[in-house]
């Protein structure tokens, strides 16, 4: 029964032939901001209302075009054999509905400026009756944050008595049974149900739908009902958007979609995976649209707040029509428009968030000073260790410790010493011992993150126009002193109504980013023994060893020494380096600009029919700005180096004084520009009708898209940033040089270059609806580009897909079960495409300009590599996907969710793989390779109320991806390509990890042996990879790096103001590397691992590792390859962690309106709050491992304050 | 309706010339199609691709095959990290190298792919006839000269009695999938020969080092007549080559030795490798070619065979090892360019081809004269004193066969010659051997001596095809067998 009452006014069995801006304005209306005008308050005037035996809904669309105000009625509801003829001028809706409705069974409301129809018989309008030993209830309706809901019908169960809530969301009910059942409902809110057991007040909070507010899904190309889509999408509202205070909103969609994941190299950079990857060399992320188009750079030029609607596509029918772009999934981004309030509403918010302080220890796990020198000193007695000898030796560098046994092994030599000393730690040494740089590194080089941020919309609504804009603003402080950026997001969008018959929109993105970096960071840091320090007692700078070569060698101190102990005139007389000093003297600023324009119109052409054209321009522009002020190491380094100076005599050590500078002395600079600009322009023809029984949704259109990106950059040396002049070297090319024997060149820049991809593709989607419940689709695409090969077999391969979806629920057998509230089955099938990357379709070759192809090497005249043979078969790569889906809503709509099952094949995947090399060459790229990705996804939500004012809201995502790579053949594949180079293998998931034990015997040498996967023993000193046995035959698979299982489980709780979210997230079934002592010998290694210290200590067995050998052995340098794979570099990296914890209050409404705004909230949030759970013991953090090319986030805490006006 | 023509238009508009719209290059950047004449000389002036190290001189290593080589176990000890197994492999003639490939062998198929491309694409492309003729005849040397060297080496050598035995695949397509089976050796002949026959026809003198030239033609056209022991043509060839260029380096008075590191270290005017001197100073070779291997430990039967006064012994340097490994014994490492070797047909190579004619024919006095053109060059000419004359033709052929071999080692020229001499017969039979250890499972097991010999005319001078060759053409291309 309850089912049948349901559908009158709220949405969810309903299919409202509705586009979606009417339903979303609908919404905001009563939920997002206060409703002022009620009922009659309206009085738009009709001009002109001529009707003949027109269909109700024709003079619905009639009415709503003249009026510009929403209808909302049930389609199922409206005899299509009903025809009314009038035709009045001047007459308001009212007058015209009153005449068109009589003797019908419909009657209409008015709510603001949206008409609902409905049937009039099963519910009677709000009847006062007269009371007759009445029982008697009252009482007000509100949502969750506090406002009041006018329009709430209130009924009587099982009976037709009912009323609804006045504009200030009070109600008052008679009625006559004593045990009755209340049920409150409203379009878009859960209904609820309420027992009278006598009470004379009755106040009730609805809860919002999520899954009613989503109920409409948006591909980018069209916005259809999501009962009639097939395909599998996920829709996120604003709400679920801004429950994470982030500048960017990537960051929590892992926990809102259930087969997304987000993961982190070792750079810091996030990437986000649909359904696993899908592609080996191409793109593995999801396209990202925004308002129908496709827009470069992900997530950063979009506001946060201005999001309306995100729609995760993730099957083949969602997405397909993306086509050649859509294999990754594709996320559709609506921006909010205009609101449908005559008013002007404007909302503000700002938020400061502040991180602990970084773990130095973590990002940068290095073995303490006294160990370091205690094994450099074996590595110096053992011999493994080069000494400098003089200027040849000038770009060797080695620690300070090194140096000092270094000055141990010249004394003894010097004082006719035969081979090597008896190295001994001296008093000098045992001070390093006690010396730490941490305390000063953390002082005077990092700071805690701190980020402002600050955001204003204004929307509102003119007499033909609707119109929003926003500004974001942000100024980020980074963990480096010298690291800033802030960024500014200036959005605004219009929509406006040209004529009856056409649309104008418009919208205008524009982004400023501003980025300065003293040009020093972790990896600076990591390049200094554990031992120096930045400053002395009075806070100068001293030198640091480092073995810096990027962007210039830092020489080796010593030898520059004795070279100035011989020579003057050196344009730099101080050839001290300190990361400290370069931090504070280099100026490194990009300044990013980024602006989208985009306009459309919308031609209605006749009912349900329309043509629309919209394009896109976009435009980047990047500067780059590096300044190296004069006290650069780069800079003295580089004028030092050029200067004019005899190198034999340095050789000889022949004193000599230095005259002629090549380079000019002073600052220099590099610049750097580049340019993007894309174009996409789309002709659209849309079809939507309904035609009794049978609806029909039709599309077809054309794309022209191309973008192109260029580039240039520039060194400028005597660079006078005051008065913007600059000098020149006296020659680029074949430069002599002080500190080596043979020229180099100085860096010019002068690097152009260009690149374009074009586009052109036609698309057709159709779907087909009977009887509400079954539902048909498909959908055809082609992409034909410039970077596939032209024949049209590979140009113009078409991607298509097909689906099905039954609303099982609808069915009488389903009906008959109350708790069962919603389910539809689905399954859909296509082909999408990915843009191959990295290959060329013919014979590609690059010119090297003889004289600064390889600096003095070669010889010397202009040349050309061949780089590629080319792939004379070039086309797309394409992914096709089987996706079977369950909607289900039970229990009063309180539990709902979907589970999926997919099975994705990836085919045509460019890849290198191994040829013949009688071909011509031992590999090429070609579309050969496939791979595979099945997986389950569960989305289980619920709205649960647990006391009158508690509600909990908790959100459970679990997904499961199981990838294989079926083919790619590669045969060379030594053991050493298997941990760095080789992120796929046949016949093993992407992202392999591998290992082997140790066997725990030593050979007769002494040498641990490894037991191979073969059965065959090595011994740790031998170079497993030379034996060219192929890797794989070698070492045990034990997973991947990525996680098969990622779930997360979201609890939101409110009570009256307050609301409390809580994230946790959980990945489990893979594993990861984690790094040790290398064993490399080097002696410009500057520090070591903290495993070192259990080495040194002898107990490298407790962690799995070969003891370091205190006698001098053969093929030391093969530990580094063999102790890569060793079983103990191997750990699981499942994790639970608590991702999130977000607290927010809304002022009570009575303090708010004594402040004179709507609506004021109070937030905080703290990210990263931490690990619950791992299955490593070693404080590994698996998202972010030790020692990797950034700090680990840590805890970070927002707080903000959000007020609407 | 008005609205609809206004569609129709912007429609129509779009819709044309998608073709054209498609055709613009996805890139501007240095990433080029192959347009024109001087974008095959750009490629051909590559001497040095460090990016996918398949310059066309780069040459196929035979160093480690012959007797010019000879792993002390000292030396081992210390160079083993950077020894790979199957270099190890290759030393003691094992039938199967468990490698998967040989960079040698994929780099010369490359630029056999090259002089295809040049030969069957240069017509289409912008340039003058004469260019093209030149570029086609410059390719067909390439193909000849990495043909030849490859036959050398993984073919048995070619006598009157095996021309059925296994040749060469003989690719002459540029289609990745077009996969011939491996010709007989009858047939390899017949192609290298059409390959040279053809680049004889170049009309350029040698300007740089590193290109063909009729002189370069000719060169390699007398190495290949010497191969098959075809002396006419090989005299004929040799001294056609002389007659263009025949330069020497004097090593008394080119080679200069510079201090570096504190230690003595001979060279050309401070040559380093692949500097740009490398290429212009060194120019005995009509076509330069270079191998590159860091492992060239020289036998003591090499060393033994020169004279202490040689100015060739300052390549045999012991310095790094000792200093740097305290390796004192048997230390000694080939040194000429810091693991680079010329390995192109070279000047002294002629005077030593005409030289091996002339011995043969009985004419000892022009077979001295010969030999003696090279050797003046190599001493002091305070320590230069002629060899006496032979007294027979196999002492003459002998005294020839140790020249090149002091000469040109580590190169293909030993390989060769223990081939075609042991299958002649005029010279005592050359018995390889080494005394190494069992090669187990891609183990050196050093618990286990064993001396390894090559037999003359074994099966096993034909080296294997690398692997992948074998399983990636599903065993089309047959392995060898021994």
């Amino acid at each position: 029964m309850k089912k049948n009452w349901n559908s009158h006014f709220s949405l969810p069995k309903g299919r409202w032939l509705k586009s979606y801006w009417l339903m979303r304005n609908f919404i905001i209306l009563f939920f997002v901001f206060n409703l002022s005008a009620f009922a009659n308050g309206f009085s738009q005037k009709v001009s002109q209302a001529q009707y003949d035996r027109s269909t109700l809904v024709e003079v619905f669309e009639h009415l709503m075009g003249e009026t510009g105000y929403g209808i909302l009625y049930k389609k199922s509801e409206i005899n299509p054999d009903v025809r009314v003829s009038l035709d009045v001028e001047n007459s308001s809706v009212q007058e015209i509905l009153d005449k068109v409705l009589m003797g019908t069974e419909l009657s209409y409301k008015v709510q603001d400026e949206v008409i609902v129809i409905f049937h009039q018989e099963k519910l009677a309008e709000p009847v006062i009756e007269t009371p007759q030993e009445k029982k008697k209830l009252k009482g007000t309706v509100l949502d969750e944050d506090g406002n009041t809901l006018p329009g709430v019908s209130v009924v009587v169960k099982g009976t037709t008595i009912g009323a609804a809530t006045d504009i200030d969301g009070n109600y008052m009910i008679s009625f006559d049974q004593k045990n009755a059942i209340l049920v409150y409902s409203f379009v878009g809110m859960i209904p609820q149900e309420i027992a009278y057991t006598g009470q004379v007040l009755q106040n009730v909070t609805l809860l919002a739908d999520a899954e009613q507010m989503a109920e409409v899904v948006v591909t980018g190309y069209q916005t259809i009902s999501k009962e009639r889509a097939t395909g599998s999408f996920v829709t996120l509202n604003s709400d679920n958007i801004s429950n994470s205070p982030n500048e960017s909103i990537g960051d929590n969609l892992e926990s809102l979609v259930a087969g997304l994941q987000t993961t982190v190299d070792e750079d810091g950079d996030i990437k986000i995976t649909i359904r696993g990857e899908s592609s080996l060399t191409g793109n593995i992320e999801p396209l990202v649209v925004v308002d129908g188009f496709a827009v470069d750079g992900g997530f950063e030029t979009i506001n946060r707040n201005d999001i309306d609607k995100i729609t995760v596509l993730k099957d083949a029918a969602a997405a397909s029509i993306w086509g050649a772009q859509a294999a990754n999934g594709v996320i559709v981004i609506t921006t909010k428009k205009g609101n449908k309030d005559k008013g002007i509403q404007v909302n503000f918010e700002a938020y400061t968030k502040m991180s602990d302080d970084v773990d130095l220890d973590y990002a940068n796990p290095i073995a303490n000073s006294a160990t370091q020198l205690q094994y450099e000193m074996l590595s110096w007695q053992l011999g493994y260790m080069t000494p400098s000898y003089d200027i040849g030796n000038i770009q060797s560098n080695m620690t300070k410790g090194s140096e000092l046994f270094q000055k141990q092994l010249k004394e003894y030599v010097a004082d006719g010493g035969v081979g090597l000393p008896t190295f001994t730690m001296t008093p000098e040494l045992q001070k390093l011992a006690g010396l730490s740089y941490k305390g000063q590194v953390k002082s005077l080089m990092l700071r805690k993150p701190v980020s402002q941020n600050y955001n204003l919309t204004i929307r509102g609504q003119g007499e033909r126009n609707q119109y929003a804009f926003s500004v974001m603003y942000n100024d980020n402080k980074q963990v480096m002193k010298e690291d800033s950026d802030d960024n500014l997001l200036v959005n605004f969008r219009n929509s406006m109504k040209v004529a009856k018959w056409l649309d104008f929109d418009f919208s205008v993105m524009t982004q400023l980013k501003n980025e300065k970096s003293g040009g020093i960071g972790l990896n600076h840091i990591k390049r200094m023994a554990p031992y120096e320090l930045l400053v002395d007692e009075n806070g100068n700078y001293n030198h640091i060893n480092t073995n810096l070569y990027q962007p210039f060698a830092v020489k080796n101190k010593e030898i520059i020494d004795q070279m100035q102990a011989i020579s003057d005139g050196w344009a730099y007389e101080d050839m001290t380096y300190n990361p400290l000093r370069e931090m504070r003297s280099q100026d490194f600023r990009t300044k990013t600009f980024n602006a989208r324009l985009k306009a459309g119109l919308n031609f209605k052409i006749a009912d349900g029919i329309k043509y629309s054209v919209g394009m896109q321009y976009s435009r980047g522009n990047i500067d780059v700005k590096n300044r190296y002020k004069e006290d650069a190491y780069y800079v003295r380094g580089m004028v030092n180096e050029y200067s004019v100076a005899d190198y034999d005599a340095f050789v000889a050590g022949t004193p000599q004084t230095i005259g002629e500078y090549q380079l000019p002395k002073g600052e220099m600079a590099y610049l750097k520009n580049i340019q993007t600009r894309a174009y996409v322009i789309r002709n659209q023809f849309s079809f939507d009708k309904v035609y009794g029984d049978h609806a029909i949704n039709f599309i077809a259109g054309t794309e022209l898209n191309w973008n192109v990106v260029e580039s240039n950059d520039n060194w400028l040396y005597g660079y006078n940033h005051d008065k913007y002049t600059t000098g020149m070297p006296s020659a680029y090319t074949d430069v002599s040089r002080m500190f080596y024997s043979n020229p180099g060149n100085i860096p010019r820049g002068g690097v152009i270059d260009y690149k374009t991809n074009k586009f052109f593709s036609l698309y057709s989607n159709m779907a087909y609806t009977y009887k509400d419940r079954y539902s048909l689709s498909a959908s055809v695409r082609t992409d034909a580009s410039n970077i596939t090969v032209k024949d049209p077999k590979y140009r113009y391969e078409p991607f298509w897909s097909v689906g099905a979806s039954w609303q099982l629920g609808k069915e009488d057998f389903a009906m008959q079960y109350d708790w069962l509230n919603r389910a539809i089955l689905r399954a859909t099938y296509g082909a999408n495409g990915n843009i191959p990357m990295n290959t060329a379709q013919v014979p590609l070759i690059s010119y090297v300009d003889g004289s600064s192809g390889f600096g003095s090497y070669g010889n010397g005249v202009d040349h050309a590599n061949l780089n590629d043979l080319g792939n004379p078969t070039l086309g797309w790569e394409k992914v096709k996907q089987l996706n079977l889906a369950l909607d289900f809503a039970v229990l009063g709509n309180k539990l709902f969710g979907t589970i999926e099952y997919y099975n994705k094949k990836s085919e045509s995947l460019v890849a290198e793989v191994s040829l013949p090399s009688i071909s011509g060459t031992d590999s090429q790229a070609f579309n050969i390779a496939e791979m595979s990705n099945k997986g389950i996804e569960l989305n289980l939500n619920a709205n649960l109320k647990i006391t009158k004012d508690l509600v909990w809201r908790p959100i459970f995502n679990f997904a499961y991806n199981k990838n294989m790579v079926s083919k790619v053949n590669v045969t060379d594949l030594e053991l050493y390509k298997l941990r760095y180079d080789t992120p796929y293998v046949q016949g093993y998931g992407l992202n392999p990890v591998w290992s082997y034990n140790l066997t725990g015997d030593t050979n007769e040498f002494g040498i641990p042996m490894i037991m191979g996967k073969n059965g065959v023993e090595y011994p740790a000193n031998v170079n497993i990879s030379a034996t060219g046995i192929y890797g794989p035959d070698l070492v045990h698979h034990r997973g991947s790096t990525v996680a098969p299982y990622v779930t997360s489980f979201t609890n939101e709780f409110k009570f009256k103001g307050f609301s409390l979210l809580a994230t946790v997230t959980g990945k489990f079934g893979h594993y990861m590397y984690n790094n040790s002592h290398d064993f490399q010998n080097r002696v410009d290694a500057m520090n070591y691992h903290e495993d070192m210290e259990y080495l040194i200590d002898g107990r490298a067995d407790e962690i799995g590792m070969l003891p370091i050998p205190t006698e001098r052995i053969s093929g030391i340098e093969s530990y580094y390859s063999s102790v890569l794979f060793l079983d103990s570099r191997v750990e699981k990296a499942d994790y639970i962690r608590l991702k999130e914890v977000m607290l927010s209050y809304h002022l009570p409404k009575s303090l708010v309106s004594k402040l004179g705004v709507n609506r004021v909230k109070f937030y905080t949030h703290i990210s990263n709050v931490g690990l619950l759970w791992t299955a490593n013991d070693k404080n590994i953090d698996p998202e972010y491992q030790k020692g990797l090319n950034f700090f680990k986030p840590e805890r970070t805490f927002t707080f903000g304050v959000n007020v609407n006006f | 309706m008005k609205n609809i023509l206004a569609i129709l238009i912007i429609s129509l508009v779009l819709f044309s010339s998608c073709e054209e719209y498609l055709d613009e290059k996805p890139s501007k950047t240095n990433q080029q199609e192959i347009e024109s004449t001087d974008d095959i000389n750009l490629l051909l002036d590559n001497a040095l691709d460090l990016i996918n190290n398949t310059h066309v001189i780069l040459d196929v290593t035979f160093g480690n095959l012959t007797d010019d080589m000879y792993i002390y176990d000292e030396m081992y000890a210390v160079f083993a990290p950077w020894i790979p197994f199957d270099y190890i492999q290759s030393y003691s003639w094992q039938n199967e190298i468990t490698a998967v490939s040989d960079k040698s062998w994929t780099a010369s198929y490359k630029n056999i792919w090259l002089a295809n491309y040049i030969i069957n694409n240069v017509g289409g492309l912008e340039g003058s006839d004469n260019e093209k003729a030149n570029l086609i005849a410059e390719a067909h040397l390439i193909k000849a000269y990495k043909m030849l060297t490859l036959m050398m080496k993984h073919c048995l050598y070619p006598s009157s009695a095996n021309g059925d035995e296994l040749g060469l695949s003989l690719k002459n397509s540029l289609e990745f999938d077009d996969l011939p089976a491996r010709s007989n050796l009858q047939e390899t002949l017949e192609d290298i020969e059409y390959h040279i026959t053809e680049g004889l026809k170049i009309d350029k003198v040698r300007t740089d080092s590193w290109r063909e030239s009729k002189g370069s033609a000719a060169a390699l056209a007398a190495r290949y007549y010497m191969y098959i022991h075809d002396f006419v043509n090989a005299k004929k060839y040799a001294q056609q080559a002389l007659s263009l260029w025949d330069k020497m380096v004097n090593m008394e008075t080119e080679v200069t030795i510079f201090d570096r590191y504190g230690f003595d270290l001979p060279s050309t005017n401070n040559l380093s490798v692949y500097s740009h001197d490398f290429y212009t100073t060194w120019d005995s070779q009509y076509k330069m070619y270079v191998t590159q291997d860091q492992n060239m430990f020289p036998s003591a039967d090499l060393l033994a065979l020169y004279e202490p006064s040689d100015l060739r012994n300052l390549f045999y340097s012991g310095w790094m090892a000792a200093v740097f490994f305290g390796v004192t014994e048997n230390n000694k490492i080939y040194n000429k360019f810091s693991g680079v070797t010329f390995s192109g047909p070279d000047v002294a190579e002629m005077y030593l081809i005409v030289a091996e004619c002339a011995g043969r024919d009985g004419d000892f006095a022009t077979c001295m004269q010969n030999i003696e053109s090279v050797r003046v060059n190599r001493f002091a000419s305070a320590d230069y004193v002629p060899m006496a004359l032979p007294a027979s033709v196999k002492e003459a052929v002998q005294l020839v066969v140790d020249e090149r071999r002091r000469e040109l080692p580590f190169t293909s020229s030993r390989w060769s010659d223990i081939k075609r001499l042991n299958n002649e017969g005029l010279l005592d039979p050359i018995i390889l051997s080494r005394d190494f250890y069992t090669l187990t499972d891609g183990n050196v097991d050093f618990a286990s001596p064993q001396t390894y010999i090559l037999e003359p005319n074994s099966r096993k001078y034909a080296r294997p095809l690398p692997n992948e060759v074998i399983n990636l053409t599903d065993g089309k291309v047959e392995q060898n067998s021994y």
